[in-house]
C-alpha cells in the first residue's frame, strides 16, 4: 500500500502538475494547432491496495480536459504497478507502465507528446528560448499555489494546519512585465488556487519577481535568496513570518514533485 | 508642517521604525530648541528616547522603573519653562501613571509631551499586560490634554513637532515597530485637531486612526475598483480636539461612516466620532470596530489586526457588509486546473 507521502506526491502529478498540460497547449497555439478534431481519452492508474488511483486526459475535438478519476472507457490506458512507480514516472525517472490501447497510435503520440512538454517544470536549468523560458516559470508559478492547495484538500499535516487557522487570506505570485500570475486564497481551511491576479483583496503576502530570469534564478535555487532581495529580484510584499511559511510549502511541493 | 528645515521623506524614514523616526525628530527639534529636556523610566532603549539621551546627556533624566515619579519630574520641569518630552510604553503612561497625567500635568495645563510607544495591540507578542487599548479613553477624558495617534512615520515626524508647537500637554501615541508609510513626504498639512482626507466618496466613510489609516485607505481603493464603491476615507489622527467639521460633513454627504482603530471600542475614536453624530442630531447608518469589551488576545499584530477586523481584508469586508455586498460572490473552492 502506498506510504502517505507517495499519496501526497501522486497528489501534486495529478491534480496540480497533469493539468498544467492545458496551459501548455494554450501557450503553444502551434502544438496546440496538431490536437485539432482530437478525440480520445488517456487513462493514467496507479494500483494499489487501498484502491486504484488516477487521471486521465479527455480530448474532445481537439479541446483538452483533465481529469482526477478512473474513466469508464479509456482509449489508452498507462497502467502503473504502484503509486511509487507512478510518481517516479511523472519525474522523469525510469519507470515503465504496462500500455493498453497502443493502436490507438495518433492519440498515444499526442498524449506521449504532452508528457515531453510538461517535463519542462522539472528542468534544473533555465531553456535556452525566452518563450520556453516564459513558459517554465508560468507552469511553476501555477503549480506553486495549486499543489499547496491539492495538498491541503488532501490533508497534508502542516498545509492543513495552517490553513485550517488562516482568516480569509490570499497569497500571491506575480513576475513584473508579464501577465503571470497566481493565487491561492485560504480561509478556514478551505483553499483554492487560481492564475492571474486576485483582485477582490489585497493579497497578504506576494513575491513579486523582477522578470522571468530572475524568477528561475530562484525557483531553479541557482541565486542566493540574501543575494536576490538585496537586488530586488524578489520582493516580498507582506507579512515576513508567513511568507517564511509559504516558502516552506512551495518547498514542500517542489519536494514532492522531485 | 511648521518647523523650518524638518521635514521627512519616505526615503528617509524607509529603514527606521516608527519610534525611531521619532527619536531622530526628537534630536533634530532639540538642536534648535534648549528648553527641550527628554525622560524615561528605564526604557529609553525600547521608546527610542534613547537616542536624545545619547545625544543630549545632560538634557536626559532616566527616572528608573518609577513612571509615577517621571510625571511628576516632568510636571516640575515644565513648571520651570522647560519643554520635556516624556517617553514610556503607552500602557504605562495611561494607566499605571494616569493619577500623575491628570493631576500634575493636565490640571495645571503644564507644557509636557508624552509620546507612549507600543501603543495598542502592536506589541502583541509580548502579552495583554503589554498591550494598551485604553490609553485614548483614558487621556481623552483628561480635560486639556491633546490625544493624537499618528498613521505612520512620517505623520508621528509631524505630530512631534507640531505637539512641541503646541502650548500644553500633548499624548501621542505610537506604534512598536515599523509602520507601513501612508504618505510619502511631510507637506500634506498636518495640523493638530483637523483629520486628513484621504480618499473622497460618496458612499461611505471610513475614519480611522493609528495603523487602521493605512489599511483602510488600501482597502478602499479596493472597494472602489473592485466594487464601485465610492468611499471617503479620513485620517482621524487627532482624537481630542477631534475634528467635528469633517465627521458632520461626512455625516451629510455619505450618511453611513465605519470607524476603525486598533483600541477597546469603548471610548476611543468610535466613541469620539459618535459622540458628534449624536451631538448633531443628524441620522446616519454608524459603526466602530476595534477591539471589543475584552482584554486582546495574545499574538503577532498582523494576526491581531485580522483578528479585532481592521487589517485591509477585515476593512473591506465589513464594508461590503454595511452595504450588502458579500466579499466573494460565491463560495466556491474549487482550484482551477
Amino acid at each position: 500500500m502506498a506510504t502517505q507521502n507517495e499519496l501526497f506526491a501522486s497528489t501534486i502529478f495529478l491534480k496540480a502538475a497533469l493539468p498544467l498540460t492545458k496551459v501548455i497547449l494554450e501557450y503553444r497555439p502551434k502544438m496546440a494547432a496538431k490536437y485539432k478534431g482530437l478525440n480520445g481519452v488517456v487513462q493514467f492508474i496507479a494500483k494499489d491496495e487501498a484502491g486504484d488511483i488516477g487521471a486521465y486526459l479527455q480530448f474532445t475535438d481537439g479541446v483538452l480536459d483533465v481529469k482526477y478519476g478512473i474513466h469508464e472507457k479509456p482509449d489508452i490506458v498507462f497502467t502503473f504497478k504502484d503509486v511509487k512507480t507512478m510518481n517516479a514516472f511523472f519525474a522523469g525517472k525510469p519507470a515503465v507502465p504496462s500500455i493498453k490501447g497502443l493502436t490507438k497510435f495518433k492519440l498515444l503520440m499526442k498524449a506521449v507528446n504532452l508528457l515531453l512538454a510538461l517535463k519542462i517544470i522539472g528542468r534544473k536549468t533555465p531553456p535556452k528560448k525566452a518563450e520556453d523560458r516564459e513558459l517554465m516559470v508560468r507552469l511553476m508559478l501555477y503549480l506553486l499555489p495549486l499543489g499547496i492547495s491539492q495538498l491541503n484538500k488532501a490533508g497534508h499535516p502542516e498545509i492543513s494546519k495552517f490553513c485550517k487557522k488562516s482568516p480569509d487570506r490570499t497569497f500571491a505570485w506575480s513576475v513584473n512585465g508579464t501577465d503571470i500570475a497566481s493565487y491561492l486564497r485560504m480561509k478556514a481551511g478551505n483553499s483554492k488556487a487560481g492564475r492571474g491576479k486576485y483582485t477582490r483583496s489585497k493579497p497578504f503576502v506576494e513575491f513579486k519577481f523582477d522578470s522571468v530570469d530572475g524568477a528561475l534564478g530562484i525557483l531553479l535555487q541557482t541565486t542566493d535568496m540574501i543575494e536576490a532581495s538585496i537586488n530586488r529580484i524578489l520582493v516580498i510584499e507582506g507579512s515576513p513570518e508567513y511568507g517564511k511559511e509559504i516558502g516552506s510549502f512551495m518547498n514542500t511541493v517542489g519536494q514532492l514533485a522531485s | 508642517m511648521a518647523a523650518d528645515g524638518l521635514t521627512y521623506t519616505i526615503v528617509d524614514t524607509a529603514n527606521m521604525s516608527t519610534a525611531e523616526i521619532y527619536g531622530k525628530v526628537l534630536c533634530d527639534l532639540a538642536e534648535k530648541h534648549n528648553d527641550i529636556v527628554g525622560l524615561s523610566a528605564d526604557l529609553a532603549k525600547s521608546t527610542k528616547i534613547g537616542q536624545f539621551a545619547a545625544k543630549f546627556p545632560d538634557r536626559f533624566f532616566n527616572a528608573g522603573i518609577a513612571e509615577q515619579n517621571m510625571f511628576g519630574i516632568a510636571a516640575g520641569l515644565a513648571k520651570s519653562g522647560l519643554t520635556p518630552f516624556v517617553s514610556t510604553f503607552a500602557v504605562f503612561a495611561s494607566l499605571r501613571a494616569a493619577e500623575q497625567v491628570r493631576t500634575d500635568i493636565c490640571y495645571p495645563k503644564l507644557n509636557v509631551k508624552i509620546i507612549a510607544t507600543h501603543a495598542g495591540t502592536s506589541f502583541g507578542q509580548a502579552g495583554t499586560t503589554h498591550h494598551c487599548t485604553e490609553d485614548l479613553a483614558v487621556m481623552r477624558s483628561f480635560a486639556n490634554m491633546v490625544v493624537i495617534a499618528p498613521a505612520d512615520g512620517i505623520e508621528t515626524a509631524n505630530a512631534v513637532i507640531a505637539a512641541y508647537e503646541y502650548k500644553g500637554p500633548v499624548y501621542i501615541r505610537i506604534n512598536r515597530g515599523f509602520d507601513p508609510f501612508l504618505y510619502e513626504k511631510s507637506d500634506y498639512g498636518f495640523q493638530i485637531g483637523k483629520a486628513v482626507q484621504l480618499k473622497d466618496g460618496t458612499d461611505i466613510t471610513i475614519i480611522a486612526c493609528g495603523a487602521a489609516a493605512y489599511n483602510a485607505y488600501h482597502a478602499a481603493g479596493i472597494l472602489e475598483k473592485e466594487d464601485g464603491l465610492s468611499v471617503r476615507v479620513l485620517n482621524m489622527h487627532t482624537i481630542k480636539p477631534i475634528d467635528e467639521e469633517a465627521i458632520l460633513k461626512a455625516v451629510m454627504e455619505t450618511r453611513r461612516i465605519v470607524t476603525f482603530e486598533d483600541h477597546n471600542i469603548y471610548g476611543g475614536l468610535g466613541s469620539a466620532v459618535a459622540e458628534v453624530i449624536v451631538k448633531s442630531g443628524k441620522a446616519c447608518a454608524f459603526e466602530s470596530v476595534g477591539i471589543p469589551d475584552e482584554y486582546a488576545i495574545i499574538g503577532l499584530p498582523e494576526d491581531l489586526q485580522n483578528y479585532y477586523g481592521f487589517d485591509q481584508n477585515k476593512i473591506v469586508e465589513k464594508v461590503r457588509q454595511i452595504m450588502g455586498k458579500d466579499f466573494e460572490q460565491t463560495e466556491d473552492w474549487e482550484d482551477e486546473v
